[in-house]
């Protein structure tokens, strides 16, 4: 009962007036932020970060992880309305949300969505309760290899897991590693790439490449679309948002399919939740009597997606709190974010901090206790506010993201390199190539550089203290399985593509 | 036989990344590499810049194709003529040269002008990446950003910004 008594802790220490306030201003701000076209949870999150750096650091986290959540929500809400998916994971969301959209039935998507979601998130919350906890613990017993070769997995995992190709993910990743050498070197204090410039001795602050990657690059596509991007014109009246019997009926089984899937898959590092979404797609594809209704409107296509989503989201707290390793790169600003309130995840934080985990994990439930009450009455705003033209929006987006940029240090260096690394964004979304791997690699790099420093001094150089111990050859050989998961197939299809004229076989 | 470049977005990120690779490599070479067993500031930099320049490599040479009859596939799969395309050309440049004239002059004029002259420029400057957007509502939205930012920014949070030149 342990369990119990420690989760009614959190409660005591979540359910104070402020942080109920600033878990209800977050939830609130993601939903308004993540609905907006174009705008993705993880610019969302960007965008809003710099408002939770003024809190006292267990608000500013709850606010956070309000903002997550609302993001999260908001991004399928746009994807079920105007099919225009911010991020891989509510890709799934559109494939059957955005039919019934189209059939009239956009109220029943919405509040199915937020029901699914609100389950799914409880069942995964006990989980974390359960399992974080034992997993630090077991984790005091790594040392620099064990670590060192779980980033390289998790990495790994990050970048061969991106849609589109893997050698992109992977170079991108990289990219990532090398922009976080930048900065002074943690042992010898030697300055690396730092032309000269002060601003950049502490290294390249990790907000300014979100924002930039995603949220200006976001900014400059939509704008460079031009009239091309839909907007919404539909209408929902209100008598048609209640889900019928029939719907409920047919989202029991496929939402707790989803649900234990998506709580499983969100554990592993580099996983995810956008994984956990195709996974939870497939399988309910699979299993269903009649597989063509697919991509048609199927409420079993909409809520075990959805449903996976959202445990993979809390879920993947575990790694990020227990390991300090993120999961993703949302997790990743989560986890800069802690660092910057001066919070280090790890294994210790179970025991040292024990108002700060539990107290984060129950407001993750009463974060999504708020999203439902919010958003069940709010679908008809939401959907009025899609219909917003984004002439009006991109002023405003751009505004807050030169004061929030500058008000980081209240230097307008911050503001010249945002809109830098928003151009280099954009070429990399024309190249289609997958900023996420990127972020993960910049986030991770100083650890790493670290650990892997650590090792080979305990090693006297030998890299093979990395294959010596098992639980870090583990970590190796997983790492590398995924590797060759992945890359064996499609150097194969490479292979046979080059010999013989076939056309198709090059790929898309 | 001929080489020629089947995959456009893939071979220009290839390069993008090889260039990437070598620039690093060559900032790379003043630091101090040290030895395996005491890494200096210049191990993993140059580590990762060859690794980088070899993935760059290998997506540029994935990117060509060896033709031996006459072209085949299709470049892109969206197949566009000659006018949708200087239009996107034309529009992406507008997009992108508005953005960040209007950024560079916030982040510029804020220190001396305040904030509400800042946010003004600003929403003037982003205005030109969008030609439906008319002169008054570009006025009311300048106006509205500059309240409300006064008013969150300055007020709600206490951020220490000047409000007026």
């Amino acid at each position: 009962m342990e369990l119990l008594a420690n989760l009614a802790h959190g409660f005591g220490v979540a359910l104070s007036p402020s942080t109920l306030l600033y878990c209800l201003i977050g939830v609130t701000f993601g939903t308004f932020i993540g609905v907006l076209p174009g705008i993705g949870p993880l610019a969302t999150i960007g965008l809003l970060l710099p408002i939770t750096f003024h809190l006292p650091p267990i608000e500013g986290i709850v606010m956070l992880a309000g903002i997550y959540y609302g993001a999260m929500y908001g991004g399928s809400t746009t994807a079920i309305l105007l099919n225009l998916p911010g991020t891989a994971a509510s890709l799934m969301a559109a494939l059957d949300g955005h039919p019934m959209a189209k059939q009239g039935r956009a109220g029943p998507a919405l509040v199915m969505t937020t029901l699914v979601s609100f389950f799914s998130a409880c069942v995964a919350i006990l989980l974390i309760a359960a399992f974080a906890p034992p997993l630090a613990r077991f984790a005091l017993n790594f040392g620099s290899p064990e670590y060192f070769s779980l980033m390289v997995m998790g990495l790994i995992a990050a970048s061969v897991l991106v849609s589109g190709s893997i050698i992109k993910g992977l170079a991108m990743m990289v990219f990532g590693l090398l922009m976080g050498m930048v900065g002074l070197d943690l042992t010898t204090g030697a300055p690396r790439y730092t032309f000269g410039v002060a601003s950049l001795y502490e290294g390249l602050s990790f907000v300014i490449v979100i924002i930039g990657l995603f949220g200006l690059a976001e900014v400059i596509n939509n704008l460079a679309l031009g009239e091309r991007r839909q907007s919404f014109t539909g209408r929902v009246p209100w008598r048609d948002l209640i889900p019928t019997r029939k719907d409920l009926k047919d989202a029991r089984f496929s939402t707790l399919r989803g649900t234990l899937l998506g709580a499983a898959l969100g554990i592993l590092p580099g996983a995810g939740p956008a994984i956990s979404t195709f996974a939870a797609y497939a399988l309910e594809k699979r299993v269903a009597k009649d597989p063509s209704r697919f991509g048609k409107g199927a409420m079993e296509g909409l809520t075990a997606p959805e449903a996976a989503n959202n445990a993979a989201a809390q879920t993947s707290f575990i790694p990020t709190l227990s390991l300090g390793i993120p999961g993703d790169a949302t997790m990743a600003i989560m986890l800069g974010a802690m660092l910057i309130h001066g919070l280090v995840p790890g294994p210790q934080i179970v025991t040292e901090n024990p108002d700060f985990f539990w107290g984060l994990i129950a407001s993750f439930w009463i974060g999504n206790l708020f999203l439902l009450i919010l958003n069940l009455p709010l679908v008809g705003i939401w959907v009025k506010m899609l219909s917003m033209p984004y002439s009006w929006m991109f002023p405003a987006i751009l505004s807050f993201i030169g004061i929030g940029m500058y008000s980081l240090h209240l230097d307008s260096f911050d503001v010249y390199l945002t809109v830098g690394f928003g151009l280099l964004g954009f070429l990399l979304l024309k190249l289609r190539c997958e900023a996420a791997p990127l972020l993960l690699g910049l986030v991770l790099a100083p650890l790493l550089e670290d650990n892997l420093r650590r090792s080979l001094l305990l090693s006297r150089g030998d890299p093979m203290i990395f294959i010596e111990r098992p639980i870090s050859l583990f970590f190796v050989m997983l790492g590398a399985g995924f590797l060759l998961l992945v890359a064996v197939p499609s150097v194969l299809r490479w292979f046979r593509s080059r010999r013989g004229p076939a056309p198709d076989g090059a790929g898309k | 036989m001929q080489i020629r470049i089947a995959k456009p977005a893939d071979f220009w990120s290839g390069i993008l990344f090889a260039g990437v690779g070598i620039a690093a490599y060559v900032l790379a070479m003043d630091y101090e590499p040290g030895t395996a067993r005491r890494m200096g500031p210049g191990f993993l930099p140059i580590a990762l810049s060859v690794i980088l320049l070899v993935l760059g490599a290998i997506i540029v040479l994935k990117s060509l194709a060896l033709m031996t009859g006459p072209e085949e596939a299709p470049r892109t799969a969206a197949v566009s003529d000659a006018a949708d395309r200087r239009f996107e050309i034309w529009s992406t440049v507008r997009a992108a040269t508005a953005v960040t004239v209007s950024l560079v002059f916030f982040g510029a004029a804020l220190p001396s002008l305040g904030l509400v002259l800042s946010i003004t420029g600003l929403v003037i400057i982003s205005s030109f990446a969008d030609p439906r957007l008319t002169w008054v509502t570009t006025l009311i939205i300048a106006a509205f950003m500059s309240a409300l930012s006064v008013a969150v920014f300055r007020y709600g949070i206490g951020l220490s910004l000047q409000v007026w030149p």
